[in-house]
């Protein structure tokens, strides 16, 4: 007994069924956009984050406003007030020239910043270029790369810089180089290895059936692509970068007195610790721990939050 | 002494959430899941990846994987709740009561270890026996789910394995266990179609053997057919219909089922289905009338004041997820999340 | 393929990467801008002596012929000669070699007993408190600047609280060192049953471990960490639970094992910390191991020996890597028999 067409209304669809009268289970918020939201976002991010992103942020609000807050100049030595313990005239101390510790902390912020992001973009940059392009066309160049890669890598990356820096000599610019080469391998590899996974991608294939030249794909689709995760590495680079930068400068293989580095001011300051004078070496070391620590928390953060997409 | 009461599993009204990753909201993967499993059946768990099949077996052990847990209900195991069990009485359970395969066996073993270890474990853990009386029962075991040359295995590491050996290997350690229940989940995804034929035939020879029940999960109708007693399908997390095995496939009363049955394409149908109602979505309503099927408007259904689905008995051990209305009549609706 | 090509491979491929190090080392000291000569001839010479100091270099002779008699000198074991010391560059580091040893062998042992716990634990309690607070110190740790802490150290412990003895060595100047059988002052203390020392050395050892060995602890809690959860929430310890085993033996006989091989991955990264960081520590404490000499050197513009640290320390590396490797094979067994 077949059923005739007539019979039958037509199915509702689902879109035009009412919600659900079931009641969630256990009660859960209910996201509420709009101006109330980014509040919610703050909130549901994690404490570490936030602890990061204050780090960074002080870090860099004395970069940038320090010398108009810091009432001394950093260079110019007081020999009526040397190693004088902190106060409220002097909030770190002075060093052993007289000069004020937080002015120097404050002007090191500066250069501290600018040769991580300094480091950071050239090894970024040029490992990305390399990387990709490796990773992408393959071949023997290819496996002569990744060779010369593995030979970097074979050398511990702070050995290697100071071997660099040994050879070139104090200068800034130097340092920057030798930490960038010491760098470079690790984002050389990093993108190559997303790159050989993209390479099989859908859609390089599918870009290439519309007709697009090679280094268009190479250049629009994929490299986008493979970048998230040299981003996250490029945050934790940043503070690897200051702390060992600080580390040459300390060693007197990197940067020079009387410019003010971190590492700089710490190593200033090591003979004075046993005589009990220990501020002149901690406070600069102390803003290492901070920024490196922000770098860091913000880094794991941008690495959950590029895992989420 | 209590009596043991008559079916070996029961769970009441089981509802798992998971929490998202701020742990505020939850969401439900098992819904309000009832069924039961008697002793010495076999009965067939069926419905689509994400259904919470899984999810309603790993309860029937407490294997809920943190952060997900449960939420509501009870499961019980002879007559014992689990939910809520410590560790200590929990390890009773597992393996005595009841013990799982599952899906890809050769991850399920541990591939630092040799299957000899493995399965010889199992018997020093579960059968009290020394090292080597565990050796000589693991080799007798591994003949006994069929594997020629059990030395030459037992001396092997997982990965060197075929996947049917491997799901031979897990069967075996199973049965060295003794337990009351086996609970398959999806033993032969992945398999050849000859080795799936032969792992059934092991499962269901075991079954004979030992009068153990066994809790078959699969979403394959054609192995329901041939090897279950009853089946529960599975919607969206919620238990939708319920039937001896002949019943469901003579006459199925739940649209999923229907939809889920049609793409066996049987010629033999005992009503007529007409290409339009074949379309039906699992979120349309339909209200029995004799044996036709008619959709209903919103309206009419919605003025009929519907409450939530309830399992609903429509035949001999044959339960429905329906809205239950006022006129008495059951309106049979689908799942909607 | 079989273990025994497997290892021929690593050894071949590592060989290939040592030379592939001494190239680079040589690369970095000639063909960087920097005028050799100017170095070791000083900034007064004169032109004659300017070029004798060229020729005694072989600049004089072609690139391929420096790299050539470079290697071979290398080869030989012929480092250059420390401007300070006048010995060898090779008889410098083999000397201070030991004390290094010693040293990162210690921090090694506090880093892995102290983080792989903590990493553990961490993972068996995941999201409670204790997972939290220990990732914090696993952050602190790998951002804490190595010489300033050990600065820290020395003022808190030697400086105010005076628990610490003076951070100018190995043992009191006052006495003397145990038979040398390993070069170990500990080891050999202990075996010779030299208790003043072997009390004293440690007291020596205990502060620039402790530095050297917090920084270094955070990789060793990250990855057993991870491994730890991976394992926990891997299909077989699932399968093992549901077959009724406990916690303890689940850890025991399947989760450890399975850990061990990342732990070795952990201990190739740490071993790169250790051969870096050693010449930010021991300078500080005045350690007379290689990176001391290496400070030394640096400061004098002693050239030969910096080259010649190096270099030592990339070979130093590149061994340990291959010995990782060979580890890995032998606890795999999925390496092992392909």
């Amino acid at each position: 007994m077949a059923a005739t067409a007539g019979d039958v209304n037509r199915p509702i669809s689902p879109g035009s069924l009412p919600a659900p009268t079931y009641e969630p289970i256990v009660p859960g918020e209910r996201s509420t956009p709009g101006r109330l939201g980014w509040w919610r976002r703050v909130r549901r991010t994690r404490a570490s984050a936030i602890v990061g992103f204050c780090a960074l942020g002080l870090i860099l609000f004395l970069a940038v406003a320090g010398p108009w807050i810091s009432r001394y100049d950093p260079i110019k030595p007081d020999p009526f007030n040397i190693t004088a313990s902190p106060s409220g005239a002097h909030w770190m101390g002075t060093d052993q020239y007289g000069r004020d510790v937080f002015a120097r902390v404050v002007d090191a912020a500066r250069l501290d910043l600018m040769v991580a992001v300094a480091i950071t973009a050239i090894a970024l940059t040029i490992g990305a270029v390399v990387g990709g392009l490796t990773g992408y066309f393959g071949g023997i160049v290819d496996d002569v790369v990744m060779r010369v890669v593995d030979i970097l890598l074979s050398f511990p990356a702070f050995v290697l810089a100071i071997g660099i820096t040994a050879m070139l000599g104090n200068e800034t610019k130097f340092v920057v180089i030798a930490v960038a080469i010491a760098y470079t391998p690790y984002f050389v590899r990093l993108v190559r290895s997303e790159m050989l996974s993209l390479r099989e991608a859908e859609y390089a294939a599918a870009a290439k059936c519309v007709g697009n030249r090679r280094l268009r794909i190479l250049g629009y689709h994929l490299l986008p692509n493979a970048l998230p995760p040299a981003l996250v590495q490029a945050t934790l680079t940043l503070g690897w970068g200051i702390l060992d930068t600080a580390g040459l400068s300390f060693l007197g293989v990197g940067i020079r007195p009387p410019t003010a580095e971190w590492g700089v001011l710490v190593s200033d300051g090591t003979q004075y610790i046993n005589s009990g004078q220990w501020w002149i070496s901690v406070f600069p070391g102390i803003a290492i721990l901070i920024a490196v620590l922000g770098f860091n928390l913000v880094g794991e953060w941008v690495r959950d939050a590029v895992a989420r997409r | 002494m209590t009596s043991r009461p008559s079916a070996l599993i029961s769970i009441h009204n089981l509802t798992i959430a998971f929490p998202d990753e701020t742990g505020e909201r939850f969401t439900p993967v098992v819904k309000d899941v009832s069924l039961t499993v008697g002793r010495h059946e076999i009965l067939g768990l069926v419905g689509e990846s994400g259904s919470g099949k899984t999810q309603t077996a790993l309860a029937i052990l407490a294997l809920t994987r943190p952060p997900g847990r449960v939420v509501g209900g009870s499961v019980l195991v002879d007559g014992e709740d689990v939910v809520g069990m410590d560790e200590a009485e929990l390890r009773r359970v597992r393996g005595k009561k009841a013990a799982m395969i599952f899906q890809s066996p050769r991850t399920s073993l541990n591939p630092l270890m040799t299957i000899g270890d493995q399965i010889g474990r199992v018997y020093q853990r579960h059968r009290g026996l020394g090292k080597s009386a565990a050796r000589t029962a693991s080799l007798a075991m591994l003949r006994r789910v069929g594997i020629a040359g059990p030395e030459r295995v037992a001396a092997s590491y997982p990965h060197q394995l075929s996947g049917g050996m491997a799901q031979r290997v897990m069967i075996g350690m199973m049965v060295a266990c003794g337990p009351e229940l086996l609970i398959a989940d999806e033993p032969t995804t992945g398999l050849d179609v000859t080795i799936q034929a032969q792992i059934f035939d092991l499962i269901q020879e075991v079954q004979a053997e030992t009068g153990m029940s066994v809790l078959l999960i699969t979403h394959d109708l054609g192995v329901v057919a041939e090897t279950c007693h009853r089946v529960a399908v599975m919607q969206a997390g919620r238990v939708v219909e319920i039937a001896p095995v002949a019943e469901l496939f003579a006459r199925p009363r739940h649209p999923y089922t229907i939809r889920l049955l049609g793409a066996l394409l049987r010629p033999d149908q005992p009503f007529d289905l007409t290409r339009e109602t074949m379309q039906v979505s699992p979120e349309t309503v339909l209200e029995i009338e004799g044996r036709h099927y008619r959709a209903v408007s919103v309206d009419s259904w919605a003025a009929k004041g519907v409450s939530t689905p309830e399992l609903v008995e429509v035949g001999p051990e044959h339960v429905v997820l329906c809205h239950v209305t006022e006129v008495g009549a059951p309106i049979v609706a689908g799942a909607s999340t | 393929m079989s273990l025994g090509r497997y290892l021929l491979r690593r050894l071949a491929w590592s060989v290939v990467t040592l030379f592939g190090v001494i190239v680079t080392v040589f690369v970095v000291t000639r063909v960087l801008p920097g005028d050799p000569v100017l170095v070791k001839a000083g900034a007064y010479a004169t032109p004659e002596i300017r070029e004798a100091i060229s020729k005694q270099l072989g600049l004089d002779k072609p690139f391929l012929v420096q790299l050539i008699t470079y290697v071979g000198d290398v080869l030989r074991g012929d480092l250059g000669e420390s401007i300070r010391s006048g010995h060898p560059v090779r008889e410098d580091l083999s000397n201070r070699l030991p004390a290094t040893i010693e040293l990162a062998l210690a921090a090694l042992f506090f880093a892995g007993t102290s983080g792989i716990p903590l990493g553990i634990w961490a993972a068996v309690r995941r999201g409670s408190w204790i997972d939290g607070v220990v990732h914090q110190v696993a952050i602190v740790g790998a951002a804490t600047p190595l010489f300033w802490f050990g600065l820290v150290l020395i003022y808190l412990f030697y400086h105010l609280w005076h628990i610490a003895p003076a951070p100018v060595g190995r043992l009191a100047t006052e006495l003397q060192p145990p038979r040398d059988l390993t070069g170990l002052y500990t080891v050999d203390a202990l075996v010779t049953g030299n208790w003043t020392v072997l009390r004293d050395a440690l007291a020596h050892l205990a502060l620039p471990t402790f530095a050297l060995g917090f920084v270094v602890m955070s990789p060793f809690i990250k990855m057993s960490r991870s491994a730890m959860l991976n394992v926990l929430e891997s299909d077989y310890v699932l399968a093992a639970r549901s077959l009724g085993l406990s916690d303890r033996e689940i850890v025991r006989q399947d989760a450890l094992k399975n850990a061990l091989v990342s732990l070795l991955t952990v201990t190739g990264i740490v071993l790169g910390y250790l051969l870096a960081g050693n010449v930010l520590v021991e300078t500080i404490f005045s350690w007379p191991g290689i990176g001391y000499y290496a400070w030394n050197a640096i400061t004098g513009s002693d050239y030969d020996a910096i080259n010649g640290f190096v270099l030592v320390v990339a070979i130093i590396y590149v061994v340990l890597n291959v010995v990782i490797d060979v580890a890995y094979t032998l606890i795999d067994p999925r390496i092992r028999l392909g």
